[in-house]
């Protein structure tokens, strides 16, 4: 490759891993780092922002850094560069999770990716109050093919009993977490109000929690300050849209093919004018995945759930220093 | 109208002044005084500082406003006057607590002037104890001390009790963190803010950043993550567990329950120990039916106390006299007495 070709697709690669820092990731712990050498961009998992009660396997740190990785691919398909991505390239290193190469399209075909460029930025876990407006079948249908397209299975909860026992299970989760001073002290080392701090959830941002709310699939408690300034009642019943998403194994592998699913999943929400949030506690227990599985009869190795749904938009949550993120090799 | 002489004033002031020092669930200071006359003064309980999710009877409430009662009395033991106490007076007025007449003679000496030193120096203690064990003369004189009011005071020592109380009280700090309601009015109650004058101040309460390994959980305080005393508290089995009760389960019980902790807790001053109040195994009305169930008890249980020697710690805040003290000879007729408003640092909270 020419000195020339290789210093565009450095650029282009940069471009990218600014706009991977915009994924979603739990409890916003950004757990990623990017290296961009010359034509290559690495992904690294940062396993020191582990949240460790609440993700000991580190399930869904890897998801974070896939829905990271999806957006260099998005990115990337926006400049008309073709991605080669090698999963976990280095037997040697669990921290390396992905590299990408690009080079530029020839043959002059828009890869679809690019049109979820513009929503990168739009896409956002809102916590507000949904509308009672029911989610078109239409919307869940493509919405699952985007994640059947990353390798992941997307199901439509939609009958009764698994509503009902979706419902329970969680409301379980809640219970066994908040009963855990560990998780506690986890949930509040990453609930801030400090208005420099560039990580972690913000205080504001977040229902207010004042015992009142009837919400028969529970939000996470993040008002750990008790200064949620949004409405305590989130109308997150068990008649919401619902979607959950899994794939077929439960290793690296999957998860981060699972993050890749669950952003382009998330960003056709966007695009389409939606809004979601992930409620992944019911998940995060052991014996409640567990019987989430059993009693959904589900095959696959469940990771998150979404409730999807339309709602006023949302702050965008903090994002770290690009500096403190991105390296790049000269 | 009767008036309120200079004097008189100055007697009040010093005995509100003791009252408020008393301790108080969540450090909440739900009392209100009102001087009626040179020889009266009204204790009110304030409602709008109870806690409903975890005190909806107004339990704890009371109790801590039988702590002030019994500061108050001994700051007039230290003026030489044993006044006359009527509980609920007016029953027309459900949050007039007691009314406090002094007589026309003064004593020579009251016993429980004793306690006057202490009632500064008292406070509740959420540091690491010690493992020395307390000695049965310190115990025999606690259990002596909340007799003296009506209070029924028992070291827990059989080891199947000591079980059942980590057990359940385990099980009752579970109940509680599940609970959307139980956490918010936690919140409200605990604070960073240095000038505010009610409240669990977190340079107060242990830091809680991971596992517990506590066999009797200390209530998690800890809700901004930004404590000050150190995580590891000690709070096991085999530390001194006493359970403070009353034989009746009614406000009048409730207020002497009040008067035999403070008189305890101030004893335990005296001889050199710090306590820490342990109410949450109390608080969920199952798990304090399983207590009475398994202890074998055949009175109301009202408080667990843990006692042993730790470090100093610093006061927590009380509100200034002018917030909880009323001169009614120089209040407007009609005017209410007492603050129904919650307080502002609540509702700022709520806004």
């Amino acid at each position: 490759m020419t000195m020339a070709l290789t210093t565009r697709s450095a650029a282009a690669l940069r471009r990218a891993a600014a706009r991977a820092a915009l994924a979603p990731s739990v409890h916003n712990t950004q757990p990623w780092r990017f290296v961009v050498d010359h034509s290559e961009l690495e992904i690294y998992a940062d396993y020191a922002r582990q949240l460790r009660v609440l993700d000991p396997t580190c399930r869904q740190l890897i998801i974070s850094c896939g829905c990271a990785l999806f957006n260099t691919r998005v990115s990337l398909a926006h400049q008309q560069y073709d991605a080669h991505v090698k999963i976990l390239p280095d037997a040697a290193s669990t921290e390396l999770l992905a590299t990408v190469t690009a080079t530029p399209t020839t043959d002059g075909v828009v890869d679809p990716l690019a049109m979820y460029d513009s929503v990168v930025e739009l896409r956002r876990s809102n916590r507000r109050r949904f509308a009672d407006e029911e989610v078109p079948i239409e919307l869940v249908e493509a919405l699952q093919e985007a994640a059947e397209a990353e390798g992941a299975t997307l199901v439509h909860i939609h009958r009764e009993e698994h509503r009902l026992a979706l419902a329970r299970l969680t409301q379980e989760a809640d219970r066994v977490q908040l009963l855990d001073p560990a998780y506690r002290a986890e949930l509040r080392a990453w609930t801030t109000d400090e208005p420099l701090r560039r990580d972690g959830v913000q205080a504001a941002a977040v229902p207010h929690v004042d015992g009142n709310s009837t919400d028969e699939i529970p939000i996470r408690d993040f008002d750990t300050r008790g200064s949620g300034q949004l409405p305590a009642q989130t109308r997150s019943s068990r008649n919401q849209c619902l979607l959950l998403l899994g794939t077929d194994t439960d290793d690296v592998e999957s998860w981060l093919a699972a993050g890749q699913a669950l952003e382009r999943v998330w960003l056709e929400i966007a695009r389409r004018g939606y809004t979601a949030s992930p409620l992944t506690q019911v998940v995060e227990i052991p014996v409640t995945r567990a019987g989430l599985r059993s009693e959904l009869e589900l095959t696959m190795q469940p990771h998150v759930l979404l409730r999807v749904g339309r709602a006023p938009a949302t702050p965008a949550s903090r994002r770290r220093r690009l500096s403190d993120v991105l390296l790049e090799r000269q | 109208m009767s008036s309120v002489s200079v004097e008189g004033e100055r007697l009040w002031h010093r005995v509100v002044q003791s009252a408020t020092l008393a301790p108080s669930v969540h450090n909440t200071q739900p009392w209100h005084f009102v001087i009626v006359d040179d020889q009266t003064l009204e204790i009110y309980a304030d409602g709008s500082r109870q806690l409903p999710v975890l005190d909806p009877f107004g339990r704890q409430m009371l109790i801590s406003v039988g702590c002030a009662l019994f500061n108050a009395r001994v700051e007039l033991a230290l003026q030489g006057y044993e006044p006359e106490v009527q509980l609920f007076p007016d029953r027309g007025q459900a949050n007039l607590v007691a009314s406090l007449r002094i007589p026309a003679q003064k004593q020579p000496w009251l016993p429980i002037v004793d306690y006057a030193t202490a009632v500064g120096l008292r406070h509740t203690n959420r540091r690491p104890f010690e493992d020395e064990t307390v000695p049965p003369s310190v115990v025999h004189d606690l259990v002596q001390a909340a007799q003296q009011e009506h209070g029924i005071l028992v070291e827990i020592t059989r080891p199947e009790d000591l079980l059942a109380v980590s057990r359940l009280s385990r099980h009752a700090d579970h109940a509680q963190n599940s609970n959307a309601a139980y956490r918010s009015e936690l919140r409200n109650w605990t604070t960073d803010d240095s000038t505010r004058p009610d409240g669990v101040s977190s340079q107060l309460v242990p830091r809680v950043d991971g596992p517990s390994r506590d066999d009797v959980p200390i209530r998690d305080f800890d809700v901004r993550g930004n404590a000050w005393l150190p995580s590891h508290t000690r709070s096991t089995v085999k530390q001194c567990l006493m359970l403070l009760g009353t034989k009746d389960d009614d406000r009048e019980s409730w207020l002497h329950a009040g008067e035999a902790l403070e008189r305890v807790l101030l004893a335990a001053t005296l001889a050199g120990y710090s306590a820490s109040p342990l109410t949450q195994v109390i608080e969920v009305p199952h798990t304090r039916e399983r207590l009475q169930d398994e202890l074998g008890l055949s009175w109301h249980p009202h408080l667990l106390l843990r006692l042993g020697r730790a470090a100093k710690t610093s006061p927590s805040r009380r509100r200034p006299l002018t917030d909880v003290l009323t001169n009614r000879s120089i209040v407007q007729p009609g005017q209410d007495l007492r603050p129904s408003s919650p307080s502002p640092a609540r509702s700022s909270v709520e806004g």
